[in-house]
This record gives structure tokens, C-alpha cells and sequence, in this order.
């Protein structure tokens, strides 16, 4: 699904993120994931006459972390304005939201620019009963008011990925920077983090932008890049038509991975936002930017930095594991549990062969807290590796094991007798029999045909299923062969 | 009757039904000034509800000055003599308060702000501009009157259901607002509109404010006019609109005013005499000493008519 050679992609994101503060955006009214509908409601987030907001101090910090930790200019004043729309998601009438004054502008993080972050208020949830799960040909739509008034904070790139695989590893690494500053779950399937994606295409090397169409409700990674580059392709095939591509928003099918318009052109979007009365400008005192940033912990760019320059860990290994929170925590505390084993080698065996497995398991996902495999066991089989008690395709064999059904590495290797020969004579009487079973292949290697040691290598590895180190397999041969 | 406006964030807004945000305050009507005083006190204060407010610094006294010596009062021009359709009459009752204030021992003269006669202007832009998203809310989805809602797909059912609640649960002039804010604030227009209006208002503010290093209080009509019959002005809006004109721009710069009976007078048009009020203004946050110069003026007007002329 490459985009054909003569156009490019131009790709910027917006991302919700809800805030994990104990209490709503504007009241005091919990914060919830899947309960009962409407419990978690008051006057002021089912707007009842007479009511008013009043602004979360936490929210306020953590938007402040977000903020500090995307390299953002703080505003020194920033303010809320009202956006106003008719759903019956939005009980005032209106969001509370950010408008042209954001808390913070200018941002960056990795290659993306950040071009602002601003606090504002979720909506409700309504669930439209009937077919397609949208309000078009639904019998009866429902509110759930739980979650409205969720504080959020709506980060917004400048338009700088240039691929689908980039925008979903750049959102990863976002997600991973904010579920280190602990402010937020960020978790896309529940919509503690939704990203959205405006897209367009032009011709390689023109300086003008075409038009471009939003995509929402991508709701995984997988999902935010498929949609993007599905709807690539849709604007190619459009422009080869000699069209002109509108300016829509679509609205992605996870069950049909299918794009569909998701606004009528009816109702043209004038938001007719204007400030706030209700809430006075917020302003970020010294010391309340003083202990945002004393509260950032380790960012993924200094994490990869760390890995690399202390724990000596490889350029891969080390971005892999600082950009991906999961993968990061597991080899954490895998390194706490470590007996002996090198950071590089617990660090090559979590991303490369862990990652691989998992992925295989579990079409696609790789997220090791979830898998069978615990740290300690990780860390136990590298010990194994370093101290070459077991070859490394023993290890792999062992790592399947583990997947699939947990326990001690140690265990496993004697249940199934997978310890690397250390008694020399038994293998040289392996070697000698494996000579003798190839005689052809003895007599090149004899003449003076190194590559011609493979079958004899083969039969010992058959022979001692895995258990003989390669290196000294070949080095034994050879000097039976008298090949030096 | 004795109608008094505190300071913007004297007395928090939770529990009052919003109209327009940013002017709303809610204040006492009461037969005198001494009772407003007792009442100011028992609503002011800040309210963790209602982030805009902040209560008055050092409470509220009673009022129990009987002279104005040593007080500086100013007259605004725009807001007195030279305002829009002012009646003769009501001319006549206030230019003989300003002699009894001058009685007092207060040194009455003339000021000016400038920018006052735009305040009406500005203030059915803003006002209608926030009542729109305020009154947002009565949309029959949660509670009060729901209308029942054409058939068709749920999408336009949804909208049938907004439209007819709203027609019918709203009254010809919250409906004239509401059309009147929603398009001063539509995209294209908020800048000549709500984004004019806004700076009219710092205007004003500063207006007020130039005023207030000369006086310790300004002193208008309450209205242009005397009161007009129930319904008069109900087909001509404008018309109503006017009798705002002296009293909209203390809102608009947030400043507590008071408005006392001053006398009676005949309409231009004819008719029984009936009550002109007196408007008194301060620099924000001074209800006390507001208080007392109105206490002190009402003892000198000694005013004690009654309807039905009997008074």
C-alpha cells in the first residue's frame, strides 16, 4: 500500500489525551472507565441552570508536564474561551476549551514539531443503538454523561510525518513521553488517547500543500496507520483521476478497516468560540512551572541517551526500548533482577527475540507485561547465554517455552536437557562419528575446502540437538580434519 | 424602591440563572438604602463555586452619613444632560438633586465620559453574545420542556426536537437575543461585532476610571425617561433598549452603582407625574462608601410618594 513514487505524504496529528487526575476538568465529580452510565455526574457537568466551572489545579499541572515535556513555550497567560455546538454530548451547549490563547505553543518532540497544547473538557459518550454504531440509521442514541467533562489535554504536530509508519511511531514515542510523566493512561482502546489524522498528498518536491481530509477513530496504532495509509492511496487515485480531493473528515472502520465520511456538508462547523466569562485567565506561576519540571521524570530521549552511553546498549536496542514504555519497564526490571547477565545481552534478547515471539503469539502485539514471560526469567535465561551454560539456539528454544507457558529458565533446560555440552570427550566422540558418517565432506575439508564443513557440522548439531556450541563444533572438526 | 448593582465578583453568580456572564450581578431591591446595605453584607464574599468572584475587601458597613463634605461629585454630561431622549422632566428632578447634594456640602461639577453614549452598543452585542451560548443549555435533552420531534432519521429528529423546544420554550425577545449574539459572534463577523464591542468596553473602563481621579462618585439619571406603561415599548425594542442608556456602561466597566428615587415628573408626552430615579456610581470595591453618600442623599430628597397619587 506504498504511495506511488510521484507524490508525497504530508501527515500532522491531533491527540487527545485524558488526563488521569482524580476528579473532572470543571467539578468534582470522578473520573471513570466502564461504569454504570451517569453515576459519575453533578449540576455542573449536567449543566443544570445556575451552575459554573471551576477549573482543576491538577489538570492544570499536568498540562503544564505535557507541556515542559514536549519542549513547548509556556503561555505566561493563557485562557479558556467557549466552543459552541448543538449534541447532545455537549450539555452546556458549548466546550470549554482553549482557543487563541493555549496554555502552551512551539513544541517538539523527536523529528515533529509541536505547534500547541491546550487544556480543554471531554464530551459525554453516546451510544447510537442500531446497525453501524453511528447516528445514521440508528434507532435511539443514549448519553452517558460519565465521561463528559473528562479534563483533556488536544496536542497539535505541525504537519511533519511523512509516512504512515512514521506517524505511528511517532505516536508511540508521544504516548510513551506522556505514560512516563504519569499524567495520563494512554490507552487507545479505552480513549484515554485518541489521535486523529490530517492527511494530504503532493506531487514530490511542489511547495504547496493539497487539501487535506481528517481521519478520526483510529483507535490502536495499527489501526491509525492502516487508516493513513488507506486514505493515501484513496487521494492518490483521486488526483490520477485528474479530481480535486475535498476537504472531508472520515471516520475509520476498525471491523471493515474502511474510511467513511463522517460529516454532512449541511451543517457547515461555525463554533462561534468566544472567551469565557465564567473562568478567569489561567497564569503559571514560577514556582507552579518550578515543580512541573521537577516532576518530569526520564524522557524517552534521554533514556535512549542513558542506554546508550551507560548501559552500553546498542543504537536499535536502545531507541527501541526508550520509545516503547512497556518494552522499557520490562527490561528494567528484568536489569534489577539480573544475576551476572550483561545489560546488552538482556537487551538484545527483550527486543529482538522476545519482541519477535510475542508478536508472533499475538498478532502483532508485543507488550511483555501482558505475555508469560516474567522479567526474572528474561534476565535468568541472558545470565545462561553470558555464562554459557546454553547455546543460543538453546535459548531460543527455551524463550518459545517460556512464551508459551511460563517458568524458570533453569527448569527448563534440565526438563529438557538443553545444557550446553561442557564435558569435551563426549564431544569429540561426536565429532569423530559425524566424520566418519561424511566421509565426502571430510575429504574436501582435508583438501584444503573450508566451506565444505557444513553436513559434518549439521550431523553434530542433529546429534547433540542444539546443546554444542557452534564455535567449538567447527574448531574440533577442523583440527581432526588437520585443517587448522 | 432602591435598586442596587455591586461590583463585578462582590457576590458570587452560582445559583443564578446566567444571562450574560461577564455583566451578571446579582444585587438587592429593597425599600431603602439601609436595607440594600444590610443585604449587601449577607450576600457579599467569595465563593469557591464561582471563580469570578472575590467578595468585598473588609465587608460592608452601614451607611450613617447625613452630609458630604469633603466628597467630590461629578456630573457626566453624556449621561445627564446630553443624553439620547432625555425628558425634560427628569432634567428638572435631577438638576434639583444636584442642588440638594450640593446642600450637603459635596463640590458638584461636570465631567465626561467620552465613550459612554457607545456603551448601549456595546452592551446588546456582548450581552446578546453570551446569553446565546448561555441559554444553549435549554435544549430539552435533560430537563424542562422537551417538544416532540418530527420523524425522519435520527439525525433529523434530533434537530426537529432542538428547533421545536426551543421555539416554543422561548419568548420573542430572549429569542431576538439569542439570534442577535449567535450572529454577532459567527465567523466573519465576531471581529466588527463582539471584537469592537469588547474594546468599546475597555473604553469605557478607562473612561470611568480618568473620572474617578477627580470624583469620589458620578451622579446620573437613573433613566432617560419616566417609567413607560407595562407593554409600551413591547413592539419596538429599540425603544426599550434606550431606557438602558445611563445605567449600561457601569456593567460594562464592572462598577457598583445604586439607583434611589429622586422625585416625580410629568412624561414629555403628558400624563400623572410619576418617579425619576438617581444613579450613583463608585470606583470598584467601595460599597461602603457608595452606601453611605446614597443614605445621605436620601435623607435630603425625604422622598415619600405613593402610587395611585396619593402620596
Amino acid at each position: 500500500m506504498a504511495l506511488p513514487n510521484n507524490y508525497e505524504a504530508v501527515i500532522g496529528l491531533e491527540i487527545h489525551v485524558q488526563l488521569s487526575t482524580k476528579t473532572k476538568m470543571f467539578c468534582g465529580c470522578a473520573l471513570s472507565f466502564g461504569d454504570e452510565p451517569n453515576v459519575h455526574t453533578c449540576p455542573v457537568c449536567l449543566a443544570h441552570p445556575g451552575t459554573l466551572p471551576t477549573v482543576n489545579e491538577r489538570a492544570v499541572r499536568y498540562a503544564l508536564q505535557i507541556g515542559l515535556a514536549l519542549d513547548c513555550e509556556i503561555a505566561p497567560r493563557s485562557i479558556f474561551h467557549r466552543k459552541s455546538y448543538f449534541y447532545p454530548d455537549n450539555p452546556k451547549g458549548y466546550q470549554i476549551t482553549q482557543y487563541d490563547e493555549p496554555l502552551a505553543v512551539n513544541g517538539r518532540l523527536g523529528d515533529v514539531r509541536i505547534h500547541r497544547a491546550h487544556l480543554e473538557e471531554d464530551a459525554a459518550k453516546t451510544i447510537h443503538v442500531g446497525s453501524s454504531g453511528r447516528i445514521h440509521g440508528s434507532a435511539q442514541s443514549l448519553v452517558d454523561f460519565n465521561r463528559g467533562g473528562t479534563p483533556l489535554v488536544e496536542i497539535v504536530t505541525e504537519p511533519d510525518l511523512k509516512s504512515p509508519e512514521e506517524a505511528r511511531e511517532w505516536a508511540q514515542l508521544l504516548r510513551t513521553t506522556i505514560k512516563q510523566l504519569g499524567v495520563s493512561d494512554v490507552n487507545m482502546e479505552e480513549g484515554s488517547l485518541r489521535v486523529d489524522a490530517n492527511v494530504s498528498i503532493r506531487q514530490t518536491g511542489a511547495s504547496k500543500l493539497g487539501t487535506k481530509t481528517e481521519l478520526k477513530n483510529m483507535n490502536s496504532f495499527r489501526f491509525l496507520e492502516r487508516g493513513i495509509a488507506a486514505e493515501l492511496e484513496r487521494q492518490a487515485a483521486v488526483l490520477d483521476a485528474r479530481e480535486e480531493v475535498a476537504q472531508e473528515t472520515f471516520h475509520f472502520d476498525p471491523r471493515t478497516g474502511s474510511l467513511t465520511p463522517l460529516r454532512s456538508k449541511e451543517y457547515a462547523d461555525d463554533y462561534r468560540y468566544f472567551p469565557e466569562p465564567d473562568l478567569a485567565p489561567l497564569v503559571s506561576t514560577d514556582q507552579m512551572l518550578e515543580e512541573a519540571r521537577a516532576a518530569l521524570p526520564e524522557l524517552p530521549a534521554n533514556r535512549r541517551e542513558r542506554y546508550e552511553t551507560e548501559l552500553g546498549l546498542p543504537e536499535d536496542a536502545a531507541r527501541q526500548l526508550a520509545f516503547d514504555a512497556e518494552l522499557a519497564d520490562f527490561f528494567e526490571r528484568a536489569l534489577q533482577t539480573a544475576d551476572g547477565a550483561e545489560p546488552r545481552t538482556i537487551a538484545i534478547w527483550v527486543t529482538g527475540e522476545l519482541v519477535a515471539r510475542l508478536r508472533e503469539a499475538s498478532d502483532g502485539e508485543a507488550d511483555p507485561a501482558s505475555s508469560k514471560v516474567t522479567p526474572q526469567a528474561l534476565a535468568a535465561l541472558a545470565g545462561m547465554v553470558d555464562a554459557k551454560q546454553v547455546t543460543t539456539g538453546a535459548a531460543r528454544q527455551v524463550l518459545a517455552t517460556l512464551v508459551a507457558e511460563g517458568g524458570d529458565p533453569a527448569q527448563i533446560v534440565e526438563r529438557e536437557g538443553l545444557a550446553q555440552m561442557s564435558d569435551a570427550g563426549e564431544l569429540e566422540a561426536i565429532v569423530a562419528a559425524a566424520i566418519e558418517a561424511e566421509p565426502g565432506a571430510a575429504e574436501k575439508v582435508r583438501a584444503g575446502n573450508p566451506k565444505a564443513i557444513g553436513p559434518i557440522v549439521g550431523a553434530v548439531m542433529r546429534e547433540t540437538k542444539g546443546r554444542a556450541d557452534g564455535g567449538e563444533v567447527t574448531r574440533l572438526i577442523r583440527e581432526k580434519l588437520g585443517a587448522g | 424602591m432602591v435598586g442596587f448593582k455591586p461590583t463585578y465578583g462582590a457576590i458570587s453568580r452560582y445559583g443564578m440563572i446566567a444571562f450574560a456572564s461577564s455583566l451578571d450581578q446579582c444585587g438587592p431591591l429593597t425599600r431603602d438604602v439601609m436595607d440594600a446595605a444590610i443585604l449587601l453584607r449577607a450576600l457579599e464574599g467569595r465563593d469557591p463555586c464561582d471563580s469570578t468572584s472575590v467578595g468585598i475587601e473588609g465587608g460592608v458597613e452601614l451607611p450613617s452619613r447625613t452630609d458630604l463634605k469633603g466628597l467630590r461629585i461629578g456630573v457626566p454630561r453624556e449621561l445627564s444632560a446630553d443624553a439620547e431622549g432625555i425628558e425634560t422632566g427628569v432634567t428638572e428632578v435631577f438638576e434639583r438633586t444636584l442642588g440638594l447634594i450640593a446642600d450637603l456640602g459635596a463640590e458638584v461639577d461636570e465631567c465626561e465620559l467620552p465613550h459612554s453614549a457607545h456603551g448601549l452598543s456595546a452592551y446588546y452585542v456582548l450581552a446578546p453574545a453570551e446569553a446565546s451560548a448561555n441559554l444553549s443549555r435549554y435544549d430539552g435533552v435533560r430537563y424542562g420542556l422537551r417538544a416532540g420531534s418530527e420523524d425522519g432519521t435520527a439525525e433529523t429528529a434530533l434537530v426537529s426536537m432542538y428547533e421545536r423546544t426551543r421555539a416554543a420554550g422561548f419568548g420573542a425577545e430572549v429569542k431576538r437575543r439569542i439570534m442577535l449574539g449567535t450572529y454577532a459572534l459567527s465567523s466573519g463577523y465576531y471581529e466588527a461585532y463582539y471584537g469592537r464591542a469588547q474594546r468599546v468596553r475597555t473604553k469605557i473602563a478607562e473612561d470611568f476610571a480618568a473620572a474617578f481621579e477627580r470624583f469620589d462618585y458620578l451622579v446620573t439619571p437613573t433613566s432617560p425617561t419616566v417609567a413607560f406603561k407595562l407593554g409600551a415599548r413591547a413592539e419596538n425594542p429599540l425603544a426599550m433598549y434606550m431606557s438602558d442608556y445611563c445605567t449600561v456602561p457601569m456593567p460594562l466597566a464592572g462598577l457598583p452603582a445604586i439607583s434611589i428615587p429622586a422625585g416625580l415628573a410629568q412624561p414629555d408626552g403628558g400624563g400623572p407625574d410619576l418617579p425619576v430615579g438617581l444613579q450613583i456610581t463608585s470606583p470598584a470595591f467601595t460599597e461602603s462608601g457608595l452606601l453611605g453618600a446614597a443614605f445621605a442623599i436620601e435623607g435630603a430628597i425625604g422622598f415619600d410618594a405613593r402610587p395611585g397619587g396619593t402620596g
